[in-house]
């Protein structure tokens, strides 16, 4: 009893901190560590985007060090402004993900989850790093490759790398880490494609409610809905949100009339707003998925890209001096931590050896091992035909043992017949 | 030795030592041959490995081959290869057949041996087994220790002589010269020598003890929680009988009553099971769950209390909290219907089933549908950040 209760408190002063929330989605992970304001958003980019810019100044710097000592043309580094702005990564990022659409969708043909775990794989690493330090062209396959294997819809990577134009699986393997460390590990998003559902059966419920207008509404509405994954609304709203203001954006109506019975039914506070104030998010929210509906603009998208040749980290890039010059100094430390421990071992065998003479050696070789199986006359296990036949000798040779049949022959005595 | 026989040309002559028994000649031990340097035979030391404990066992290979018969296993399937002091090997028979009658010259190395002095193999390596003869005749005399020596260069030097000497025995250079250097010192060190035999004597005989004591304490133990293990499983069955019972006949609250005061009493019983075995021998269980309970006990006192989310806890298992699907605010938001017109392809299919034939698993269909509209609706009220 004492016992218990100790652990109780101790226990609980822990339990404390972690607190069961009214909903499972108050406790996924996606509510407590991937929530965003508009303002924190805009501030964490432009704050990664400046950290971009120093680490690729530095290393350009690094590389013309390391081309000059290789003895090659250096290349001066590019000037400041000709680094790529936070609105040229989030464009970029955005013509990536709406290509990551297709590909999911057409190229594979994958279902929605798959899509939007993907799509919002992508966004959250851009979060946590530069499109300069990780050109999306690579990490792009790579947030596909791992949504398609979180969600439980796995592809083959043989069957993955020809669908991409120019990509190597190996580029794939040695990227999937990394990127599963810029999500935290945390591989489960909560998509709205779920809650669209549930909407969609709630909304029968209404009396007098209109079956065939809702259907009509849900592939609209999911169109919108993948208008949405362009934008941050993943960020800011939650998933029950976006998918409601998806629906109304198909049919305004259709919702409003459901909205108006639900809080009549059941009073100010349901689902913990006033209505007022739930259809001031749903209309903030349709204003950001219009956004997402907007063309991009491929030329743009185009140029951007080759900026973003002049201006990457040379350090992830193979080939740059820069990047061989790191990899020879991994190699380098990997080998000089293999070399300590081969020369530890090296010293505990030579004390042993300062003991006992030589060292000890299993008496046991390959040559020696002979079955004892009465029923094999021959000794040994294998087939026939290894043995050798010696003509001028008489027996059927084995190398472990010597003649096997029959007796010894001239041959294996040293002699030829013309010695007798 | 005692001949029974007139003349050397009878050939009766009852041996000795029957083969395959040794009578010990001396008190020195199993194997026979005295222990005294330049003793009868001048043998310094015995071949064989004294194994009290009988742990030991002898070294054999598949391909044993008698040097002198050139017999192996293949004509007689209980060959043993036997050593002779001057390290030689010779299989059972031969040494019966050439020593038999007397000692008789070693057919590798000319030396005379005996039928007595011959013993079984224990390392692979004969020089192995050399080296351990020749360091424990050794051990018998250079048995001091770091204290007896006023500084650190005396035991050194100490050393040195003990190792030299044993180099030389070893690889026989100048054995007569090294013999007498050993009884030198035997004889100078005499009373140094035995008083550390006797502690060192004492020594192994409290070790034994202890051992015998620690094993028996761990017997004891072990048969202590397979008591309780037993005694645990009889009454959880008859708890979970009782609680089936009264859920049988409705009454919820009796259930769960029974429930929770059937696990404080489990409680209690380990409780008092891990009081009962003391940390030393508790520690020396392999059973991880003996471990875990006196860790459980124990953890009150300890100074370094980990906490249940640490990968270093210990103690019994504490579950995260989670939302009780039952409770939530969010069941009062929608209200579940029997039926929903809903169009998706694997849905028509569980409905055209529903007639009782469904040939697979899955969710039912009412779950199903609950869990869409729980998703849809509990986030909804979430303000987003500003």
């Amino acid at each position: 009893m004492a016992d218990e209760q100790a652990e109780a408190s101790s226990s609980s002063a822990w339990s404390k901190t972690l607190v069961a929330g009214p909903s499972p989605y108050h406790e996924s992970s996606q509510y407590r560590d991937w929530r965003y304001s508009p303002s924190q958003l805009t501030s964490l980019r432009e704050a990664l985007n400046k950290k971009s810019v120093e680490v690729v100044t530095r290393n350009t710097e690094l590389e013309k060090e390391a081309q000059k000592k290789l003895g090659h043309d250096f290349q001066d580094p590019p000037p400041l402004t000709s680094y790529l702005s936070v609105q040229d990564e989030q464009l970029l990022l955005r013509f990536y993900l709406s290509q990551a659409s297709t590909i999911i969708r057409q190229g594979f043909g994958l279902p929605e989850v798959v899509e939007s775990t993907a799509m919002s794989y992508l966004k959250r690493f851009y979060l946590k790093n530069s499109v300069m330090e990780w050109h999306p062209r690579i990490i792009m396959p790579t947030c596909i490759y791992l949504a398609a294997k979180t969600t439980n819809y796995p592809v083959l990577m043989e069957h993955f790398t020809p669908k991409f134009a120019k990509l190597d699986a190996q580029e794939i393997i040695d990227t999937e880490f990394v990127v599963s460390q810029s999500l935290s590990f945390q591989f489960w998003v909560r998509t709205p494609e779920k809650a669209l559902r549930g909407w969609a059966l709630d909304l029968q419920t209404k009396p007098k409610a209109d079956v065939k207008a809702v259907k009509k509404s849900i592939s609209s509405a999911l169109t919108f809905l993948s208008a949405s994954r362009l934008t941050d609304a993943e960020f800011i709203f939650t998933p029950s949100q976006i998918s409601l203001a998806a629906l109304r954006l198909a049919d305004r109506g259709l919702v409003d009339e459901y909205l108006e019975w639900k809080y009549e039914e059941n009073g100010e506070t349901t689902f913990g707003l006033t209505k007022g104030r739930l259809v001031e998010i749903l209309v903030e929210l349709e204003a950001m998925i219009e956004t997402g509906k907007t063309e991009l603009d491929r030329k743009t998208v185009k140029d951007i890209d080759k900026r973003l040749k002049q201006c990457s980290n040379p350090a992830k890039i193979p080939g740059t001096a820069l990047y061989i010059q790191r990899k020879e100094e991994q190699a380098k430390e990997v080998a000089a931590q293999k070399a300590e421990k081969t020369l530890k071992l090296k010293e505990g065998m030579s004390d042993r050896d300062m003991v006992f003479g030589d060292v000890i050696r299993p008496t046991q070789s390959k040559k020696d091992t002979k079955t004892w199986s009465p029923r094999v006359t021959m000794g040994s296990d294998r087939p026939l035909d290894g043995a050798k036949m010696e003509p001028s000798g008489m027996g059927l040779k084995d190398e472990a043992m010597g003649n096997l049949i029959g007796g010894a022959g001239l041959r294996d005595i040293g002699k030829t017949h013309e010695d007798i | 030795m005692s001949r029974m026989g007139p003349t050397k040309g009878v050939a009766m002559r009852v041996p000795k030592n029957p083969p395959g028994m040794r009578k010990p000649t001396t008190a020195s031990g199993r194997y026979g041959g005295s222990n005294r340097p330049g003793g009868d035979d001048g043998y310094l030391y015995v071949a064989g490995i004294r194994d009290p404990s009988h742990k030991v066992t002898e070294f054999k290979t598949e391909s044993d081959v008698c040097p002198v018969c050139h017999t192996d296993r293949q004509f007689n399937k209980n060959l043993r290869l036997l050593i002779s002091p001057c390290y030689h090997k010779m299989c059972e028979s031969c040494i019966d057949r050439l020593f038999t009658l007397g000692p008789e010259p070693c057919p590798q190395c000319g030396r005379i041996l005996r039928k007595v002095n011959f013993a079984h193999q224990t390392f692979e390596d004969l020089k192995v087994e050399k080296e351990v003869s020749v360091r424990r005749r050794m051990a018998k005399y250079y048995n001091k220790n770091e204290k007896d020596f006023a500084t650190k260069r005396e035991y050194n030097d100490y050393l040195e002589e003990a190792e030299d000497i044993t180099f030389n025995l070893l690889n026989d250079i100048d054995v007569e010269a090294t013999e007498a250097r050993i009884t030198e010192f035997a004889r100078k060190n005499a009373e140094i020598i035995a008083a550390n035999e006797k502690k060192r004597a004492l020594e192994m005989i409290n070790e034994g003890e202890r051992e015998e004591v620690l094993r028996k304490a761990k017997e004891e133990r072990a048969r202590m929680v397979a008591e309780y293990d037993r005694k645990e499983e009889i009454e959880s069955e008859r708890i979970q009988q009782e609680v089936l019972e009264a859920v049988a006949r409705g009454d919820h609250k009796l259930a769960q009553d029974i429930e929770s005061r059937g696990k404080r009493e489990a409680a209690v019983r380990a409780e008092a099971l891990a009081a009962a075995i003391p940390p030393s021998i508790a520690s020396l269980l392999t059973d991880p769950r003996a471990r875990s309970l006196q860790a459980s006990a124990g953890s009150n006192g300890e100074h370094t209390q980990h906490q249940p989310g640490s990968p270093s806890y210990s103690g019994r298992f504490v579950a995260y909290p989670y939302s009780d699907p039952s409770e939530a605010p969010a069941l009062r938001w929608f209200n579940l219907m029997d039926d929903y017109v809903d169009y998706r392809p694997g849905v028509i299919d569980a409905k055209r089933n529903k007639d009782g034939k469904y040939r697979g698993g899955g969710f039912d269909l009412g779950q199903f549908w609950e869990m869409e509209i729980r998703t849809a609706v509990e986030a909804l009220g979430i303000e987003p950040l500003v």
